[in-house]
């Protein structure tokens, strides 16, 4: 009990304090105040007036509750600014610098918790931007008192606000543990914040994983402030849900545009296999999972900094979890009770054919998302050629061959093919549920064409952790620009050259495993009724994927016994 | 634990890919011993004393400090760890006494006992009156005592000291001689390190000569040095004539090197203890060579050091 007061309690924290003293020191801290008030008071005070008497005869003047209500959003984006962008920013070069000064060393070795440690460093870090956001206060409370908004919105949006405002400023310690300059560090982190907000929002969705949107701010505000401004919202209807397994065909307009709002709304509630969570609450308990990781994986780092930030057994388990959201959120479309037409770009049902559309998207896309979070993973837990000697010297003194599997500076292979197996078995699940639906009677239909994706995702991701392994860092980048993203772009270079896709341009692209995955999720489809000249270009797609296939497989060979010659070479 | 050593280290080894930075160290060093660590650059010091402050995870081996597992109960360990690194910073958007305020509080010192500390430290590296400059504006020597007054807050039982007069102006030196003496006769042990070791050889109770990161000689003050100096001394004597003959007839010594000619005074490397240099000696006189003087001098430390580390 005392251990966690004295985690909670800021005011007992050194690290907190030392943050406040140089932080907030006058000279320095005065400047930004200044910037807020001036900032903040223009960007309300100026529109309320405007809304409220027009300085023009064309427009209307809002009533006070309502100009005052729609202030709320630009006051949301200047705490973002503060808060979120700037307080991000600062957390990540704050610590990359105490590191590069070492004097993150002195705070190690004392006898203070890792986690009150960390904790101290992500409040105090960014103190000044919290007192710059406090400053708004009394904007907000202009905005709550005169727009009339109930105490319990303003409450809930403030929860996630500040919940993300600690999960990004947790993200911005885990980078700041990991990367070495404190400018790429304030970068990246930045880049992060605005990813997280701007970009994948909306680009998760179009590709099926929802849930991804719940990583911002962006779904509460959709929920809980856009209503205020008399922005239409999602009412789900009884009885709404979609044509049945089986049933893909264009009628029924209006129930499509009822399931896409039902998938696209920020506000509508998120679809979690056979249950529904309301926006708020699924964005708090992602976050709120994602805040533990990352906790986990500073406190992982300040232990020991040559530590891998995520155990093995962690990893499994993020794995795990993203597959179960991804399905959970894929449910409702798998199981064919609703189909989003808008997913996938596609805009008119009647010639795109929505039901052929997933039934080839879906799987590609969960195929390539697990193979992008399996190499970032991959990454954090194969041991550098370093770490793996020094884990077999050390098991060799105390008799063993090798270090336990699970262990950091282990390179044990059986243990790493739970990724496979976790990872083939989310896809059998997901394909098993379309296959139900009635997805797959699109599809080519032979054994082969079930085989042939899953097939493909085992030896890339086999193939990804040998590179990983073998390579190292600098090599595998080197691989990526080299054979997996120029093949693709002489194979597309070519191919707008001739205005053909003939077998040369699958052959050679097909070096690359993403265009092996890629081709082979497009050929799963249009088997039962190719049209005119798709016969030719089905060949050519399948002799680049058979030809990915056997590059895939040498590759892999190359690898396994580059690995064995520098293991024992490493060794000896 | 009570009568348990102050530092064991058990077959330490650490490793950096393929080069070995430290390899099957021992060492045992009882309470109230000032062990000083000495050998060139690259020696394999600074990777000990960073493993021993458990801010590098060795290869293999076992460290107990006063009894206490550092990697199995690093915390315990902790608590009785005082560590200065080789160039200490100090953060340098703190006052001085904001510094060291941050870690007594670290440490567990609240109120009044926490300033009592900060001022008995500033008070004892002689930085009473700078405790308001900043951090960025101390000198090299001032955020070294700095350091060393951070080091000390929380009265360590073990101290891990790199290269810590690095900086440090004479009268320092002397300071910081003086505050670990005081230390080790309360109790403290001490582990500093330094490449030069006459920089060591009048504080330390011990020392140890690293080199390719294997401990080469360990043991007190007194017999290491004199195992490392064995039976080395530059001597050099004058004559009145006969410079050339005297020079051939040396050349032919296999006990001599390093002849050096300075008009009618000759230098040399003489291999062997005070007996032989006095049986030399007699030689010269009973080979008729005209002596007008002859010395002998023991060879620097420094040079042994070097001569022990080309043996090896």
């Amino acid at each position: 009990m005392n251990s966690i007061l004295s985690l909670v309690n800021l005011w007992d924290n050194p690290v907190f304090h030392r943050f406040r003293r140089s932080q907030l020191r006058s000279k320095k801290s005065i400047f930004w105040y200044l910037v807020t008030l001036i900032v903040t008071t223009f960007s309300i005070v100026l529109p309320y007036i405007l809304e409220t008497n027009p300085i023009n005869d064309f427009q209307a003047p809002l009533a006070r509750e309502q100009a005052a209500r729609n202030l709320w959003i630009p006051l949301l984006v200047i705490q973002g600014l503060i808060l979120l962008f700037k307080g991000t920013g600062q957390t990540a070069s704050g610590l990359i610098q105490d590191k590069i000064d070492e004097t993150l060393d002195y705070q190690r070795l004392t006898p203070m918790s890792p986690l009150r440690n960390v904790v101290g460093y992500l409040f105090g870090l960014p103190i000044l931007e919290y007192v710059m956001f406090t400053l708004t206060l009394p904007h907000l409370a202009f905005i709550v008192i005169v727009g009339n908004i109930p105490l319990g919105t303003v409450f809930s949006v403030y929860l996630i606000f500040f919940t993300c405002a600690i999960f990004y400023h947790m993200t911005a310690i885990a980078i700041g543990l990991v990367l070495k300059r404190w400018i790429f560090g304030y970068l990246v982190s930045m880049f992060s914040v605005f990813f997280l907000n701007a970009v994948l929002p909306g680009i998760a969705s179009q590709f099926g994983l929802k849930f991804l949107q719940f990583l911002s701010i962006v779904p509460v505000i959709g929920q809980k402030v856009l209503p205020l401004m008399g922005a239409p919202t999602f009412t789900p209807q009884p009885g709404q849900f979609g044509p049945g397994p089986g049933q893909f065909g264009p009628s029924n307009q209006f129930q499509r545009q009822q399931d896409d709002a039902a998938f696209f709304s920020f506000d509508a509630p998120v679809p979690f296999f056979d249950w529904t969570l309301s926006p708020f609450f699924f964005t708090l308990m992602l976050q709120a999972a994602l805040i533990v990781t990352f906790a986990t994986m500073a406190v992982r780092r300040w232990q020991k900094e040559n530590k891998h930030s995520l155990s093995k057994f962690y990893a499994l388990g993020i794995l795990t979890v993203f597959i179960i959201l991804v399905t959970g959120n894929l449910w409702p479309i798998i199981t064919g009770q609703y189909l989003p037409f808008q997913l996938f770009g596609i805009t008119d049902i009647a010639t795109d054919g929505l039901g052929e559309i997933l039934a080839i998207s879906l799987p590609m896309v969960y195929s390539i998302a697990i193979w992008l979070l399996c190499a970032f993973l991959f990454t954090n837990i194969v041991p550098n050629h370093s770490d793996y000697v020094r884990g077999v010297r050390r098991a060799r003194k105390q008799d063993r061959k090798a270090a336990l599997p699970w262990d950091d500076d282990s390179a044990n292979l059986p243990f790493m093919s739970l990724f496979l197996v976790i990872a083939l078995v989310g896809f059998w699940i997901l394909y098993g549920q379309m296959a139900g639906a009635g997805f797959m009677s699109f599809l080519d239909g032979t054994d082969f064409a079930h085989w042939r994706l899953p097939l493909v995702l085992g030896l890339v991701l086999f193939y990804s952790l040998m590179l990983i392994q073998t390579l190292q860092y600098r090599g595998t980048a080197l691989t990526v620009l080299l054979v997996w993203l120029l093949p693709i772009l002489v194979a597309i270079v070519s191919a707008a050259a001739i205005q053909d896709l003939t077998n040369f341009q699958t052959i050679v692209a097909s070096v690359s495993p993403l265009a092996t995955i890629i081709m082979t999720g497009v050929l799963a489809g249009e088997w039962v009724g190719p049209i005119g000249g798709a016969v030719d270009e089905l060949a050519v797609l399948l002799t680049g994927v058979r030809t990915g296939i056997l590059f895939l497989v040498i590759q892999i060979a190359v690898l396994s016994l580059w690995w064995r010659h520098l293991r024992r070479k490493l060794i000896n | 634990m009570d009568n348990a050593p102050a530092l064991e280290i058990d077959n330490l080894r650490v490793d950096y890919g393929d080069f070995t930075a430290v390899d099957d160290l021992s060492l045992r060093l009882e309470p109230g011993e000032i062990f000083g660590l000495v050998g060139p650059n690259g020696a394999g010091k600074t990777s000990t004393i960073r493993v021993l402050a458990s801010l590098l995870e060795p290869t293999y081996g076992d460290v107990r400090i006063f009894g206490h597992d550092l990697f199995e109960d690093p915390h315990s360990a902790h608590e009785l760890l005082g560590y200065m690194p080789d160039l200490a910073p100090a953060i340098p958007n703190l006052k001085v006494w904001e510094f060291l305020d941050l870690f007594a509080h670290s440490y567990g010192y609240t109120g009044s006992e926490k300033s009592d500390r900060v001022d008995f430290c500033l008070n004892k590296v002689k930085l009473s009156d700078k405790r308001n400059l900043m951090g960025k504006e101390l000198s090299r020597g001032m955020t070294q005592r700095v350091v060393l007054a951070k080091t000390l807050l929380h009265e360590p039982k073990l101290l891990l000291l790199d290269e810590p007069a690095s900086g440090m102006d004479p009268i320092a030196r002397r300071d910081l001689r003086l505050v670990l003496q005081e230390l080790a006769a309360g109790g403290a042990s001490i582990v500093v390190s330094s490449h030069i070791l006459s920089e060591l050889s009048d504080m330390c109770t011990s020392v140890g000569i690293m080199h390719l990161g294997k401990l080469l000689q360990y043991g007190s003050v007194a017999s290491t040095l004199q195992s490392i100096q064995s039976d080395a001394a530059m001597v050099r004597i004058e004559l009145i004539e006969a410079v050339d003959s005297a020079t051939s007839w040396l050349q032919q010594h296999d006990r001599v090197d390093e002849i050096a000619i300075e008009g009618f005074k000759i230098s040399f490397r003489f291999q062997g203890n005070k007996q032989d240099q006095s049986t030399l000696l007699s030689t010269l006189v009973r080979e008729d060579f005209r002596l007008v003087s002859f010395s002998a001098k023991e060879t620097g430390i420094e040079s042994l050091l070097m001569s022990l580390i080309d043996g090896e």
